[in-house]
């Protein structure tokens, strides 16, 4: 199970305790929220030593797998109509200094829907939160290490046509002629200065950036699938005469890989999950404690 | 204005347009009946094409023709079509309702005849350009 550290990045004063004991207190049905199709709610948290610890579940009602084995045939599921699959999946949040540790279910739930969800997830209180991943620190340190910045490569993946062409108002035959004109998919943007170097400002905005992008990937309708980012790199020196370095900035994240054992259902079990986060979320005290 | 709310009143707007300014010239419709004969065939033509238009288009299953309806166009190019076929509809009613009348002496005839006409027209075109662009699309891999 991978689990990476994010820091949630509130915008003045929140009152995030309140609002999730709010969410808790309402009915499940109430607590859903639609995104990119697909409903996603908070299951169950608990505040334990002073951290939460919160379950969100993503739904998944139009088709889904079935039950097989190495010498049983594939077989459906028992379901109520209006059931489908749910996949849920684990954040850590501690109040005291703002840093999480969420677990990476790749169907279901990630950051930046979950911050998605806490900003705006009571009507009557919104505020925005985002959670942006940290930077390993070793990483950080090659990166101001690196004073003569030389090339920027970054590939973008891009979206063809979505619901947002028809909700900006854009005509038919604009779409028609926007989908026929670029075939382009991916798209590689270089930047480099040749014998001179990049200027600095624009390299740590860039960073800034590209720390908040989540990994594009490709092929899946889960709800997270808007970002495009798909690699960013950035090459440079220490000094004139040393050697230039390529620094990825999307894989230098603060991650962690932990082992859970499967429960009933061959299902994660909660406790373990939750556990695992706890166990990742305490070695990684040199982050969040000040 | 919105691309999108442009293309859509376009028709509209032509129509009403070339109607006001027939209006304000005061035309006047040609005494004998071979017009509205030839406009009778001409719509019909009209309706056919749309026909045959709204078949080739329920018959595209292109991957970037499904991409245009699940990025919600498809009912902005069922009711473009609907909207030119009524037009001809409206403009083959219209000139039988000429043989009746005598449109000369009619006031209302002309200006309508000019409205349904270039409505059916506009829309026309409209349709066409989607069409083609479908095609292209539908014969594009990507």
């Amino acid at each position: 199970m991978k689990i990476d550290l994010y820091k949630l990045e509130p915008v003045g004063n929140h009152d995030l305790d309140g609002k999730i004991r709010r969410v808790l207190d309402m009915p499940l049905e109430e607590r859903n929220r639609q995104r990119q199709k697909v409903y996603y709610r908070i299951e169950t948290a608990q505040k334990i030593r002073h951290r939460w610890l919160i379950d969100f579940v993503q739904l998944r009602l139009d088709h889904g797998p079935g039950r097989a084995g190495l010498s049983s045939p594939m077989t459906n599921f028992e379901m109520e109509a209006g059931e489908g699959f749910g996949e849920d999946v684990g954040l850590l949040w501690d109040p005291r200094n703002d840093y999480c540790a969420v677990q990476y279910n790749h169907h279901s739930v990630r950051a930046r829907a979950m911050a998605e969800y806490l900003s705006t997830v009571l009507p009557d209180q919104p505020h925005l939160m985002t959670l942006q991943p940290v930077l390993d620190r070793a990483f950080a340190a090659r990166l101001r290490q690196k004073t003569i910045y030389k090339k920027l490569e970054v590939t973008v993946s891009v979206p063809l046509l979505d619901h947002n062409d028809y909700a900006q108002g854009n005509s038919v035959i604009g779409a028609a002629r926007a989908l026929l004109g670029s075939g382009v998919q991916t798209m590689h943007l270089t930047i480099s200065a040749g014998r001179r170097e990049l200027h600095r400002g624009m390299i740590s905005n860039f960073v800034d950036w590209a720390r908040g992008q989540e990994e594009a990937d490709a092929g899946d309708g889960a709800a997270n699938t808007r970002s495009a980012l798909s690699s960013a790199k950035l090459t440079g020196k220490d000094d004139e005469d040393s050697a230039s370095e390529v620094l990825d900035l999307l894989s230098q994240r603060v991650t962690t890989h932990e082992s859970v054992r499967t429960g009933a259902g061959v299902r994660f079990t909660r406790d373990d999950r939750w556990n695992a986060l706890e166990r990742a979320f305490d070695r990684w005290h040199s982050y969040w404690r000040q | 204005m919105r691309p999108l709310f442009r293309e859509q009143i376009l028709p509209g707007g032509v129509a009403c347009s070339v109607t006001a300014f027939i209006w304000w010239g005061g035309l006047t419709f040609p005494e004998d009946n071979d017009i509205l004969s030839a406009s009778i065939s001409v719509a019909a033509i009209f309706a056919g094409f749309l026909t045959t238009a709204m078949s080739i288009i329920a018959g595209l299953t292109g991957r970037l023709v499904h991409r245009l309806y699940a990025a919600g166009y498809a009912g902005k190019i069922v009711w473009y079509m609907a909207e030119a076929a009524l037009f001809s509809l409206l403009f083959c009613v219209h000139c039988f309702i000429g043989y009746f009348v005598k449109p000369a002496e009619t006031p209302w005839f002309t200006p309508l005849w000019f409205l349904f006409a270039f409505w059916m027209l506009a829309s026309f075109v409209r349709v066409t350009i989607i069409l083609i662009l479908m095609i292209l699309l539908n014969a594009k891999k990507a």
